[in-house]
């Protein structure tokens, strides 16, 4: 787009890609991001120093931080993004759930009164309907939840969760909600500019989840026809509509194995997984998001829109799946990114980069498209095994396990969908093969003792022997 | 070369320009074998005497040794001697050396990335040695904490 990039950093990131790539960079303060990524005044000056015009929050930290998009108004600077209290509304969970009712968007049925009677409860769990399930007003964590799955095990189940909430959380107060089986996660995104106009970029998937955190994302949806696609992404329109939204949110849904959708939450800033939406629109969503806060109308209309084909993203972590997830920060001797004509690569490091501590340990995303979901799940599998990280551990493995799993090449899945596919199986010891294309690769790694900074391959086939050099 | 990897030391000689020999069996390297693909390549990098590798799809983390070394690895035990499970920071040092541990007891704790990960106690035994304190950085590779079991007669 022809505009400068200032990026910030903490002393953790001094030699971050993103650091490397922006046209200047500056330092905002220690490794803690308490210190530096979260610390809006450090930033804002910054800001000033650099004499920038308008701020991306990104993804993680202040990007939906009320607060901090109005202090970066007031100190003169576009946030891109929407306005303090847009941000403020739909961080509050129950009062966006109670404003999206008012414009028809459904919400997951349920009782949070304040008539706790055993007549009312019991009233309250058949309007609801079965299965409900009793949850502690205090709890969370999954304790002291009951699922019941009629109006005869709700009375006798009654007395027991109220006993159980009293002894765990000091309270009685009981909240009623429809309990959804095997749900599914799928995701809105919408676009709204500053002129009251707004458009969705249709669904995205993501219920392959790892304690709340997307793992596998993908578009489009297997579980929606053309009608059900139709009525959730109008209901998403009409959710950002109702939070008066402006510039690029995401509205979330739950779909239940009945069919039924429900509003979960809205994120009011760019998403992760936005690379799958682009690659089937063929739009650039941070460009779009900048023409929107320059007060550019949007550049089309609802029926210009038409995805093409399938994108599916994979999150790569530091992370040892064979060590409870582990995380594994540390240098990264040997980076090489998969290629291909439908796989993209969005990554924050290098070979040489150091994954620091502190901070989400993912560290690229993999995503690949494909005139189908198969085709794209298959290229997709063949990225994640001509990605190469040597250094630290990563999840690599448990994704390519993830994309073969029966459960996803069917397209049976639901946010527990990852318990169902299991754990990384152990460590399979290499082979005699194995062991001699290693001790091949070492004889011809450039530097055989001390740190190597560079990796040797054996190359099988012809047109990596093209490059001679490897096999002198 | 010695490959030591997953518990196992390999012995790993060249015999010809296509031919190792891996623990006394013939096999035909990389990029000659017949079944040979893209995925079967081999990515590795040596740190000092540690190996990264990427080959056939799967990452191994391994160990080039000496003879000697092989040889000692071989008959020594080595079950007590906890390392650290990443690079990360000690929070937590809840013995001292000449301290009895059971089973499962909690030695020493490395917070990494906001997860805490505690090294225990593998067998019921006594702390005979401790290289760190609260607030070392430490990575894998070194001891920081050894357990000897305890005699027969104790347990």
């Amino acid at each position: 787009m022809g505009i400068r990039t200032v990026a910030v950093f903490s002393e953790a990131d001094a030699g971050a890609l993103h650091v490397r790539e922006a046209d200047r960079a500056l330092l905002i303060g220690k490794a803690p991001s308490s210190e530096s990524y979260l610390r809006s005044d450090r930033i804002l000056e910054a800001a000033k120093e650099a004499g920038v015009d308008a701020i991306h929050p990104g993804y993680g930290f202040l990007s939906q931080n009320g607060d901090f998009a109005d202090a970066c108004a007031a100190a003169g600077f576009t946030f891109i993004g929407p306005k303090g209290d847009v941000h403020r509304l739909m961080g509050d969970k129950k009062a966006a759930r109670q404003q999206v009712q008012k414009f028809a968007v459904p919400v997951v049925p349920g009782y949070d009164g304040e008539d706790q009677s055993d007549a009312r409860l019991a009233a309250e769990a058949s309007r609801i309907g079965f299965p409900v399930m009793i949850k502690p007003s205090r709890g969370g964590g999954g304790k002291g939840m009951h699922v019941t799955n009629s109006a005869a095990e709700f009375e006798a189940v009654l007395p027991r969760a109220r006993r159980e909430s009293l002894s765990s959380f000091g309270n009685d107060f009981l909240v009623l909600e429809r309990f959804l089986s095997k749900p599914r996660h799928i995701e809105v995104q919408v676009l709204f500019d500053q002129h009251g106009k707004g458009v969705h970029l249709f669904e995205r998937e993501c219920s392959v989840q790892r304690r709340h955190q997307k793992v596998v994302e993908e578009t489009p949806s297997v579980a929606l026809d053309a009608d059900l696609r139709q009525r959730l992404c109008a209901s998403g329109v009409a959710a950002a509509a109702a939070a008066n939204y402006t510039n690029a949110g995401t509205v979330e849904f739950l779909l239940d194995s009945s069919g039924e959708f429900y509003f979960l939450e809205m994120n009011t800033r760019l998403q992760v997984e936005h690379p799958v939406t682009e690659m089937t629109l063929g739009l650039d969503l941070v460009r779009l998001q900048i023409e929107i806060a320059e007060g550019k109308p949007l550049p089309f209309e609802q029926w210009h829109l038409n995805p093409r084909g399938h994108a599916i993203e994979a999150r790569l972590n530091a992370e040892d799946p064979r060590h409870h997830d582990a995380p594994s920060p540390g240098r990264i001797l040997h980076f090489e990114p998969p290629h291909g004509p439908f796989v993209r690569c969005d990554s924050g490091v290098a070979t040489g980069s150091v994954v620091p501590e502190y901070y989400d340990p993912m560290i690229a995303k993999i995503i690949a498209s494909g005139p189908t979901r198969d085709a794209a799940r298959t290229s997709l599998i063949e990225a994640l095994r001509d990605l190469v990280v040597l250094g630290i551990a990563t999840n690599r493995e448990k994704l390519i396990q993830i994309l073969e799993s029966e459960p996803f090449r069917s397209g049976r899945i639901h946010t527990g969908v990852l318990d169902e596919i299991g754990p990384l199986p152990a460590e399979v010891p290499p082979s005699a093969e194995d062991l001699a294309r290693i001790a091949e690769a070492l004889e011809a790694a450039p530097s055989p003792s001390g740190v190597a900074t560079a990796s040797a391959e054996t190359a099988p086939d012809p047109w990596a022997a093209a490059n001679s050099w490897r096999l002198a | 070369m010695r490959l030591k990897v997953a518990g196992h030391v390999h012995n790993v000689v060249r015999k010809s320009a296509t031919e190792f020999e891996v623990d006394g069996v013939r096999v035909t390297a990389g990029r000659a074998s017949a079944n040979a693909t893209r995925h079967t390549r081999a990515f590795v990098v040596r740190e000092g005497e540690r190996v990264f590798a990427q080959v056939g799809g799967r990452n191994y983390l391994l160990t080039v040794m000496s003879r000697a070394a092989a040889e000692a690895a071989e008959h020594a035990p080595t079950q007590g001697e906890l390392e650290a499970p990443m690079p990360g920071r000690v929070t937590r040092v809840a013995v001292a050396v000449g301290d009895a541990v059971k089973r499962g007891q909690e030695l020493i704790v490395v917070e990494a990335m906001k997860m805490e990960n505690a090294l225990v106690a593998p067998e019921d035994g006594v702390v005979t040695s401790l290289s760190v304190k609260v607030g070392d950085m430490v990575a894998p590779g070194p001891a920081l904490v050894v357990v000897e079991p305890a005699p027969e007669a104790a347990s």
